[in-house]
């Protein structure tokens, strides 16, 4: 079995994030590393974040940090990441590409202890980075500028210290001065020596400064103070004139100045009211505003709260620290503020946002200080503080994030095309359901009720300048309605259409006259209201009409063609004529190209299943350049040019070509480029895009052509960073459509379905997936789907929370407090977490602030049971007394009288530090009532371990028990013990059943193959993996086949050897199973791996489906950072032969940007086995134009062939 | 091949050896073809299949002396006329069983395709449960306890497990109380009461197999006296059903 991987929804997280000037000039940039893609974003002049680049770059991405050398307009990235090599990253404008200025090894690969990568600190001046690792080794590079202005970089200086952790480091301002780092690191030589753990005790976090001197070319460690236990990040505070220069040490429940020779300035950190006192308060993020005059830091704690510390200083002296409350968010792993008055929040789990700045937290708020601290006898005095709503920021946009992907199913339950992804996201107040759906968002402008079934529409301008369209006209069965745009829309009678007739088409010709072409001839409507008619001769009529600016096209019942042209003078002048065989089914021109006086090229359609290209040339006009048969008469015909580029800002380079487009009556799209000039066709591609023909129409996205296609669901072909994406919209299925410009909306479209007029925009272009959000309570576990009424039953549980009934209570009495109990809706209803809505007057809304902190060992835990259609909650149950569900699923008890009920595994006071315990584990059994709407507790039974895994086994219920595996029948009172195996090694995770196998997951050593036999009533473990794997999600692919992956981010499948499955299946006697000796402390019989790939990123959930009509099966995955990928198996040799080898020319001729090797990171932990990297290979068109001709040559193809394979292939997946 | 040493003649005339002794036994091979007379054994020697008290001999070579003597010779031609003997048996009876169903399988042509191939067997069957039939009888008529012994004596002919169950048992009397074969002619409606009986024992065996393994699903275990006992490892319903009671 051979797969191909490709990424079906690049990673959402962020990682870390950095903001600088890297395009160049005044803009603000931010670029983002999602784990192992790196992506340059901006927010645009509307306040909305797009992102210019995405660049996967196989590795893990651990640092990021930017500097710029002094005197230049341009920052540079450093980049830190498992390749044991630092990379320098240069934004290049022209080509949309980073360009790797210098990349220096100085390491192993991969996430080790001591390589350095997880640190990066730059100092503020530009001349030296220093890369750290956790432990020992601390690497200085200085950066410098060649005689041309160029970069360079030197060999790397030690500062490496042995027996130290490092915690944190940043460089020091310092001026011009030699550059100086700052660490927090902890020695550890003597506790490691120590075995009574004494010195453990007392081992003491040291802040040591690093200069780097300039001039003898060293590192030498200058000073070492030590500092609170509890530090745990620095800031760098400005110095060099500008400020004190020294450091901001964030510790636990306190921020502290200090510099060399300078006394610590240190201020409390305010807490939140309802803290616990067990709990302290950290510091997670910071980002440093700088102007001309002052500087201020942002500093975000734990629990969402975003402080703004000050410092009082003069000259080098400090005197005063502050510290004031700023407002809350959610909580992020990166800020960035940009100088535009933007703060942008990367957040650690769900949506990112986007901020602007409202004010600076001038206003008196709660603020604790250095000068008013005062030590107690119990130490420091906390200042407390009360969360508010936002109120120096305002949320503008939002980024979603699916991160973390908990648990996923891809069904089809709306029974729409397409199957949709149903997906639990998020973590605590944040969490949701999301459904996903292949295709782009639509955003509905308006829509209107027309007086009868429209059949057409059009937009035109009234002038070729013009920059909003003037008139909709819309074609019925026998009349035509003009509506005039403008504030409202509305119909109008002076536009000098013909509205007693239908109308065939109109458009805007020459620059100022309007043309409408309706069955018995045209109408040429000219600027000063002179209307010129052609009448068709005879009793023909007009059947199909082509037109642009300066030519038109009809064709006649019967079969013949008439050319008009437009003279100098502003007159259509009939040219030539010109009788086809039969008759035609659709024509089409190219627009008129920019300096020319005609388009070249007529496309006609015919019923004979052809489609000829004829010439419109002066000198050959009419004849016939070249035929194309298809496979089914072609309904609907679309030149589209693409215009010539070498990339910018959404595209990579791609010459002036044109493409045939046309939508066939058997629903397929049939592409070819046609020869601009001989009008040859060459190189088709085919799609199949619904049941319906496909109608082409024209529409601009993002000022390039693009092609709206209108099959059983609409489409959109257009160009996105070099590919030609055709990707369905989320939207109804519509008739007829044309692009509409207005104020409103520069670029929308106008579409008629039914009797109705619609008007919409498509949003986020690029993205793959669409979603609908659902809010959860908690974090979200599991999932499971009742089966027969379509109920999405969820699991959520969460630690150190309260739970809702103490939550209300305690926001009552807030509230009171704050003299608003009027507005407190006091039921439970309400405490769901508002999603989007935030413009709703809740003055805490969770989602927003967290849930108040609770002690670590209390959880709260419900079960949900969920309506998608409708988005309701028809039934939600909080588990009482401590208790946190953790597996589900629905069982139907054999010859019992209940039908389908569900059974929830949980754990009571579950602890995982300082030692993971409980006081016991349940299986609570629900009946559903109410037609699966409402649940009702039949019994709860206790088991002596966490049931993390269950599943129905021929009318029982399988449990994983800890290490048991256990078989349970229901009984009267209590689940009934009917069978066990104790023989699993650690703790059972997943079970999968298939006819009498059961495939049990084990946390740490993968696969058990388990079957049983219900005449001795055993349970016998036949087979296992010879490999401990960390297993977080497994999938039953056939009778011997599972599909894993490990916590390290490798998913693999194993397979039971035929001839030992046979052997197994076949077994008369069945003592063969009892008494065959077990191998490597195993069962007897062992799996192989069959396939074996490093995804590098911790799959959460896996699930075999198709993602297309008609499509094959693939894996789909999703991960912990959010992304969704697919794994698809390939059904020939040749396409096997052809990616591997592609694959291996891409790892050659383009190898990652971060340094890496592809093949190392593929095989990071086992060697990678039968998968090609589609997500590699799908690189091959962002390289430049030789060297795809090269890799082409050495593959006996073509550029354009390639690149066909690799559409074809991303369309059997999605 | 040590033992040779590092010289190769004496490896070369082992091989000679081992190629008389191939050629030795394809000529043996060759003069009965069909059932050989003599079995190689695992050490490399041959034993003798026709002679009564089958000799052992060392190699191929005194295999083929051996069967070039006279008591061989002898017990040869004994064994063969046995083995005539037996085939004309064979088909005899064969014969006599086509007879036998022929005249009245004439309505179910499975059975005759059922039964066709193992005649004896099929006639042994019918036999034993008419014996057990008028058996039962007897019993029903005699004291309960030794019905379990007894019936589970006499099962061991249809399947390891089964006993008889009490459905059979009310049916049983009913064909004997019906009449009973008494001429020739109506042999035929005897044979498909019997087949009946038959199908319905087996059905029963079926049914009663999977009801016992629904109680071993269950946590049921059986003692050496086929007595059912709890499972100690085993939970069970406070009303669940007793397979002594309800499997007598």
């Amino acid at each position: 079995m051979y797969l191909y991987s490709l990424t079906l929804q690049r990673a959402t997280g962020v990682v870390c994030a950095t903001n600088g000037n890297f395009i160049g000039g005044k803009t603000q940039e931010i670029v983002v590393a999602r784990g192992k893609v790196l992506d340059l974003l901006r927010p645009d002049e509307n306040g909305k974040i797009q992102t210019i680049l995405s660049v996967e770059v196989f590795g893990a991405i651990r640092s990021l940090a930017q500097f710029r050398l002094t005197g230049s307009q341009k920052d540079y990235i450093v980049v830190g990441s498992d390749s044991g090599r630092i990379v320098i990253l240069e934004y290049n404008k022209e080509k949309n590409v980073f360009d790797k200025i210098h990349q220096e090894t100085f390491g192993k690969s991969g996430c080790r202890r001591i390589v350095p990568g997880q640190y990066l600190a730059v100092d503020p001046k530009g001349r030296a980075v220093m890369i750290g690792a956790c432990e020992k080794q601390k690497l200085v590079y200085v950066l410098n500028r060649d005689t041309s202005a160029r970069l360079t970089i030197s060999s790397p200086l030690e500062a490496h210290k042995s027996h130290t952790i490092v915690y944190s480091i940043c460089g020091v301002d310092c001026g011009f001065d030699n550059p100086i780092f700052a660490a927090i690191e902890l020695d550890y030589s003597e506790a490691d020596q120590d075995s009574t753990g004494l010195a453990a005790n007392e081992a003491q976090k040291h802040l040591t400064f690093y200069e780097l001197d300039l001039g003898l070319n060293h590192v030498s460690r200058k000073w070492s103070g030590p500092i609170d236990n509890g530090a745990n990040m620095l800031v760098t505070v400005p110095g060099g004139g500008d400020g004190p220069s020294g450091v901001l040490v964030c510790a636990e429940n306190f921020v502290i100045y200090k510099n060399q020779g300078h006394p610590d300035v240190r201020a409390v950190i305010p807490r939140r009211a309802d803290l616990p006192a067990e709990r302290g308060v950290l510091i997670v993020s910071a980002a440093t505003h700088r102007q001309k005059s002052m500087f201020f830091f942002l500093l975000q704690t734990e629990y969402g709260d975003v402080f703004k510390v000050t410092l009082e200083h003069e000259n080098e002296r400090v005197t005063e620290l502050r510290i004031k409350y700023f407002d809350t968010m959610p909580v992020t792993t990166a800020m960035c503020v940009l100088k535009t008055g933007f703060l942008f929040a990367a957040s650690e789990f769900g949506n990112h946002a986007l901020y602007q700045f409202k004010a600076i937290g001038d206003d008196a708020d709660v603020e604790s200080s250095s000068a008013t601290l005062m030590e107690t006898e119990e130490g420091f005095q906390p200042v407390f503080f009360q969360p508010r709503g936002l109120k120096n920021l305002v949320r503008i946009d939002q980024v979603e994030s699916l991160m973390p992907v908990m648990d996923m199913k891809v069904i089809n339950l709306f029974e729409e095309e397409t199957p949709q992804i149903f997906t639990l996201c998020g973590r605590g107040p944040r969490s949701s359901l999301r459904i996903l759906r292949p295709g782009l968002a639509i955003s509905e402008m308006a829509v209107s009720q027309l007086p009868g079934i429209p059949s057409a529409v059009w937009t035109v301008k009234k002038n070729l300048s013009d920059e909003f369209d003037a008139y909709i006209v819309v074609s019925f069965a026998n009349a035509t309605l003009v509506l005039s745009i403008g504030e409202t829309v509305e119909e109008v009678s002076d536009s000098g259409f013909l509205d007693t007739t239908p109308s065939l088409a109109v458009s805007l010709l020459g620059d100022d006259s309007l043309m409408q072409v309706h069955p018995n001839g045209i109408r040429h409507i000219r600027e000063d209201g002179r209307i010129n008619e052609w009448k068709t001769p005879g009793k023909r009529t007009i059947v199909k009409v082509a037109s642009n600016r300066l030519q038109v096209v009809i064709a006649l019942s019967g079969g013949e063609l008439i050319y008009f042209e437009m003279d100098m003078t502003g007159q259509l002048m009939e040219v030539e004529k010109h009788e086809m065989s039969g008759d035609v089914a659709c024509l089409d021109i190219a627009p008129v190209p920019e300096g020319r006086q005609r388009s070249r090229f007529l496309a006609v359609g015919s019923y004979d299943n052809t489609i000829r290209i004829l010439s419109l040339d002066p000198d050959d006009c009419m004849q016939v350049l070249s035929v194309q048969s298809v496979s089914s008469p072609p309904e609907s015909l679309l030149l589209l040019e693409v215009q010539a580029s070498i990339g910018g800002e959404d595209g990579a380079d791609h010459p002036a070509s044109v493409f045939l487009n046309a939508g066939l009556q058997n629903g397929v799209l049939f592409r070819t480029v046609v020869d601009m000039v001989t009008g040859q066709l060459s190189d088709t591609r085919s799609r199949f895009l619904g049941l319906r023909a496909p109608k082409l129409f024209s529409c601009l996205v993002r000022g390039r052509r693009a092609m709206l296609c209108l099959s059983s669901r609409p489409w959109l072909g257009y160009i996105h960073q070099g590919h030609f994406l055709l990707t369905p919209l989320s939207y109804e299925t519509l008739e007829y459509a044309a692009s509409f410009s207005s104020d409103q909306c520069a670029e929308g479209v106008v579409a008629v379905a039914g009797d109705a007029l619609r008007v919409f925009t498509i949003e986020r272009l690029g993205e793959t997936f669409n979603e609908t959000v659902i809010p959860l309570r908690y974090t979200p576990r599991k999932f499971v789907l009742h089966p027969k009424r379509k109920l999405l039953v969820i699991i959520e549980s969460d630690q150190g929370a309260f739970t809702a009934e103490e939550r209300e209570a305690a926001r009552k009495e807030f509230l009171e407090a704050a003299g608003m109990g009027e507005n407190a809706n006091g039921n439970l209803e309400q405490m769901e977490n508002g999603g989007d809505d935030e413009d709703k007057d809740d003055p805490l809304s969770d989602e927003q602030y967290g849930y108040p902190k609770a002690e670590s060992d209390k959880w709260v835990s419900c079960i949900r049971v969920l309506d998608p259609r409708s988005a309701n909650t028809t039934c939600l149950l909080e588990l009482q007394d401590n208790e946190a569900a953790f597996s589900i699923c629905t069982v139907n008890f054999h010859d019992k009288e209940y039908g389908t009920l569900l059974a929830v595994g949980t754990a009571k006071a579950l602890q995982f530090w300082p030692k993971k315990r409980f006081t016991a584990g349940f299986i609570h059994v629900y009946r559903f009532i109410e037609d699966g709407k409402s649940l009702e507790l039949l019994h709860k039974t206790q088991v002596d371990g966490i049931p993390l895994a269950l599943c129905q086994y021929q009318g029982r219920l399988l449990a994983g028990i800890g290490p048991v595996l256990r078989l349970y029948d229901l009984g009267k009172r209590r689940l009934l013990r009917k069978c066990e195996n104790k023989l699993f090694p650690n703790t059972i995770v997943s079970i999968h059943t298939y006819r009498d196998r059961i495939y049990v997951g084990d946390i740490q050593e993968s696969f058990h193959y388990c079957k049983y036999r219900r005449d001795e009533n055993q349970l016998y473990i036949f087979a296992d993996d010879s490999v401990p794997r960390w297993l977080t999600a497994s999938h039953h692919i056939d009778f011997d086949t599972m599909a894993g992956v490990d916590k390290f981010g490798n998913v693999y499948f194993v397979r039971l050897p035929q001839d030992v499955s046979d052997e197994i299946e076949e077994d008369p006697t069945g003592g063969k199973i009892k008494w065959e000796q077990g191998k490597l402390n195993g069962a007897p019989n062992k799996v192989e791996a069959i396939v074996q790939f490093h995804v590098g990123d911790v799959v959460t959930c896996l699930q075999k489906a198709s993602l297309i009509p008609g499509g094959g099966e693939c894996i789909i995955y999703g991960t912990v950072m959010g992304s969704l990928g697919a794994l698809l198996a390939f059904a020939s040799r040749e396409d096997v032969d052809f990616f591997s080898h592609l694959e291996m020319h891409m790892r050659q001729e383009h190898p990652p940007l971060c340094g890496r090797d592809h093949m190392g990171f593929r095989s990071a932990y086992f060697p990678v086995k039968d998968v090609i990297d589609g997500d590699l290979c799908e690189q091959f068109p962002t390289l430049p134009a030789d060297l795809q001709r090269k890799i082409a040559d050495e593959l006996d193809r073509t550029p354009g062939e390639i690149l066909k394979k690799l559409e074809d292939i991303r369309n059997k997946i999605i | 091949m040590s033992v040779f040493g590092g010289d190769s003649w004496a490896r070369e005339a082992q091989h000679r050896k081992r190629r008389v002794d191939d050629l030795m036994e394809q000529n043996l091979d060759k003069e009965e073809d069909s059932n050989p007379s003599y079995k190689k054994l695992c050490n490399g020697k041959y034993a003798c299949l026709v002679c009564p008290h089958q000799p052992t001999l060392d190699s191929s070579l005194m295999l083929s002396m051996h069967s070039k003597g006279s008591r061989h010779i002898t017990a040869l031609t004994k064994f063969r006329e046995r083995e005539l003997r037996k085939q004309e048996e064979i088909k005899k009876r064969i014969a006599l069983f086509d007879c036998n169903i022929g005249a009245a399988s004439s309505d179910t042509s499975s059975k005759k395709f059922k039964l066709h191939n193992k005649p004896l067997i099929e006639q042994t069957r019918k036999a034993t449960s008419e014996a057990l039939c008028n058996q039962r009888v007897k019993q029903n008529a005699a004291n309960e306890p030794c019905n379990g012994k007894l019936s589970r004596g006499s099962s061991s002919f249809f399947s390891p497990s089964a006993a008889p169950v009490p459905k059979q048992r009310t049916e049983a009397p009913m064909t004997v109380t019906s009449p009973p074969s008494k001429s020739e002619e109506n042999s035929g409606c005897q044979s498909k009461v019997d087949y009946r009986l038959l199908v319905q024992q087996q059905l029963d065996c079926r049914e009663r197999q999977a009801r016992e393994l629904k109680f071993t699903a269950a946590g049921w275990k059986r003692n050496c006296h086929g007595r059912w006992f709890r499972d100690e490892n085993v939970e069970f319903d406070s009303d669940e059903e007793d397979p002594n009671l309800c499997l007598m």
